[in-house]
């Protein structure tokens, strides 16, 4: 035994005593020996010799180690004359060179906790060729220095397979195996090579590591059953393509089976279908309910029969030939006036369009005049088809409505615009709107004159008591009506 | 399942039974299931407490304490393989009993682990009605009146009940090592008694 006090006195330079050993791990393969091994640390500069003492658990005394040498450097060996289970060791290694010694940490096992066995030998691979599907036969033997035989140990094992194609750790399908040592895989590709290892560990202990790998091709047993999937295939398709056939020549009904049409909105008394023409006469009649309404096709054929209109104040007549308002025929247009405005009310929903008619536009002598005519459409219809008018704004709009009997046209006036009529602000020939303003126009004694004048000189409709103005007609209803002229 | 069959065998063991051998090759293999069972239990239950662990607790716990020691250490038990083998089946039976009814109330206390506590304790009682009929099926008088001794109960004691707070950790620690440690043992005892007495070729000495 090396005395290490005894080298103090030896003076090399660039000596030290050693670094500390570390013990970095045991290892038991067959639970009846185990090794331990260690970092041996500097050894600074100088011969150090490493030795492993030991104390045990129900054992007296500190020991050393039995064996240095048969597994290797820096390792102790136990054999089964010096290896208890479950008792515990405590192992230390010293470092000694001629300048001092080192002491390793204390390092305290149990050969149950250590227990990791060798990897299973001779691997091998066999393939059974089935017609359905082939299918693999693995077998193996048990690590060559673990006893199975006399119930000391329980091996596990553990199998691992992947194609060779596939890449990346994670695609091994992992199986238990048991205490068996031979497997059998069902679900092997044909014609794909497969990797097999496998694995063990002992008392449900560590795992050893895998096996070497073992490598078999599977052999390819498509070509029988080529037939059969051609035929799957072209019944397949066919299939399709009826299928798609009947889709397409049927596909109204389809459509109308998977999008049903969405019925549309109802509205009473607006006929959805003569909207769709897009004809101006057309939306009318859409927006009659009655029937007693005349049919506006007759009334197209006088479409030139409308007066102009325009909000001049002045008497400005730019163009006699200007069209205003067309009036649906049938409509009259009876306005009333009293001493006052009286309004009247219409029940009936149904919105008429009208022609209110500056009378600037009528005749150039009456510009000044502010009152309404109204052109009206000459014909044998009947005379109970009176419009009634009824004013949407007090300032602008004057609607004609249906009515059923004769009704009068009240246009209400405030107070102080007693005299005036209201003028024609804006006419709107698609919609047939007559926008009355009201005005500041003012009564001249010679609209009145000019009213008059105008009476005497259009000819009398037999039916009617009109007034030809401008190639139109305007409809006068010999009624009394405020001393103004009358309103149409 | 289990309790039928161990009824069923001892009412079969109970009258003249024609077919010992197979009996006990059949109580075997339950026994050693059962506590194959237990050891891969007490396995989790270790591992599940030594991973939830503070990294301060596991560096303490990793102090070495020349004290520790189990409950069970007063049973005398072959402690390798030699030894083990040179032991009578009996006398494994026996100590098997011995070490598996003195963790029938200690592992009450056993904390952690996704099985309760009363369901260990029951499975620990069950094995040793178990250990109990083998050892009823393979004793004859003389052997039973020799190994007297090594029937003495455990005492049972305060030993589990005096341990402070602040050492609380380290005794669960213990107490789960210990179990695993027992339950091994149990294992092994009882593989090696099942394959001694196995008439089959691969298991015999």
């Amino acid at each position: 035994m090396i005395n290490c006090s005894s080298s103090r006195f030896l003076l090399l330079s660039g000596s030290s005593p050693p670094g500390r050993p570390v013990l970095l791990g045991c290892r038991s393969p067959e639970k009846e020996t185990f090794t331990c091994w260690w970092d041996p640390g500097m050894d600074g500069g100088l011969p150090t010799t490493h030795r492993l003492y030991y104390q045990r658990e129900r054992l007296e005394g500190t020991h050393e180690c039995p064996d240095y040498h048969s597994a290797g450097r820096n390792t102790c060996f136990f054999d089964k004359n010096h290896t208890s289970i479950w008792v515990d060791y405590y192992l230390t290694v010293v470092a000694c060179n001629a300048l001092g010694n080192a002491t390793s940490d204390v390092f305290k096992i149990d050969v149950m906790d250590i227990v990791k066995p060798d990897s299973p030998e001779r691997v091998a691979l066999e393939v059974e060729n089935r017609a359905e599907s082939p299918s693999l036969h693995v077998s193996w033997e048990h690590p060559r220095n673990v006893d199975t035989k006399s119930g000391w140990v329980t091996l596990e094992y553990q199998l691992r397979a992947r194609r060779q194609q596939q890449q990346g750790s994670n695609n091994w399908k992992a199986y238990k195996a048991g205490a068996q040592t031979r497997f059998t895989l069902y679900s092997v590709h044909p014609g794909a090579v497969l990797m097999v290892q496998v694995r063990c560990r002992l008392d449900h202990g560590i795992w050893s590591e895998w096996s070497d790998t073992s490598y078999v091709k599977i052999p390819n047993n498509t070509a029988k059953e080529k037939p059969l999937w051609i035929l799957v295939l072209a019944l397949s398709a066919s299939l399709f393509l009826a299928a798609l056939c009947i889709v397409v020549t049927k596909r109204k009904s389809v459509t109308q089976y998977l999008l049903p049409p969405v019925p549309g909105p109802k509205i009473r008394g607006l006929d959805v279908t003569l909207l769709k023409s897009g004809r101006p006469e057309d939306l009318v009649s859409a927006l009659i309910i009655s029937q007693g309404f005349p049919s506006p096709v007759a009334w197209k054929d006088h479409m030139d029969d409308y007066l102009m209109v325009s909000d001049n104040v002045s008497g400005l007549l730019p163009d006699k030939g200007r069209r205003s308002l067309v009036m649906p025929p049938g409509f009259g247009f009876d306005s009333k006036h009293k001493n006052g405005v009286e309004r009247k009310k219409s029940d009936s929903s149904s919105l008429m369009t009208q022609s209110v008619v500056n009378q600037d536009v009528l005749n150039p002598d009456t510009a000044n005049c502010p009152y309404v005519d109204l052109g009206m459409h000459v014909e044998p219809t009947p005379e109970s088809d009176y419009s009634k008018g009824k004013e949407m704004k007090s300032t602008n709009v004057l609607l004609l409505e249906k009515g059923n009997q004769s009704s009068y046209v009240d246009v209400p006036r405030p107070a102080s615009l007693l005299e005036d009529y209201s003028q024609v602000e804006k006419v709107n020939g698609d919609k047939r709107m007559v926008i009355l303003q009201k005005g500041a126009g003012q009564l001249d004694s010679s609209c009145r004159e000019a009213q008059h004048s105008n009476r005497k000189t259009v000819p009398r409709n037999p039916h009617r008591d009109m007034d030809l103005i401008d190639g139109g007609y305007v409809d006068k209803v010999p009624t009394p009506m405020l001393g103004k002229p009358t309103v149409m | 399942m289990d309790t039928v069959i161990l009824f069923l065998a001892l009412a079969s063991l109970g009258s003249v039974s024609s077919q010992p051998i197979a009996d006990s090759q059949r109580l075997f293999s339950i026994a050693v299931s059962r506590v194959q069972h237990l050891h891969l239990l007490a396995q989790r239950l270790f591992s599940d407490f030594e991973s939830s662990l503070q990294m301060e607790e596991q560096r303490q716990l990793n102090k070495i304490f020349l004290q520790d020691f189990c409950n069970s250490d007063y049973i005398i038990s072959p402690i390798d393989k030699h030894e083990t083998q040179r032991s009578s089946v009996l006398k494994l039976l026996s100590i098997s009993y011995r070490l598996v009814e003195s963790w029938e109330f200690p592992s009450r206390s056993l904390s952690g682990g996704s099985a309760p506590r009363n369901q260990i304790s029951s499975k620990l009682s069950e094995l040793k009605m178990g250990i109990l009929l083998l050892i009823r099926a393979n004793q004859d008088g003389a052997e039973m009146l020799a190994d007297s001794s090594t029937l003495q109960l455990a005492p049972y004691g305060n030993y589990y009940q005096s341990v402070g707070d602040d050492e609380s950790l380290r005794r669960m620690y213990e107490l789960l090592a210990c179990f695993k440690k027992d339950m091994h043992k149990v294992e092994t005892y009882l593989t090696v008694a099942k394959c001694r007495l196995s008439p089959e070729a691969n298991c015999t000495l």
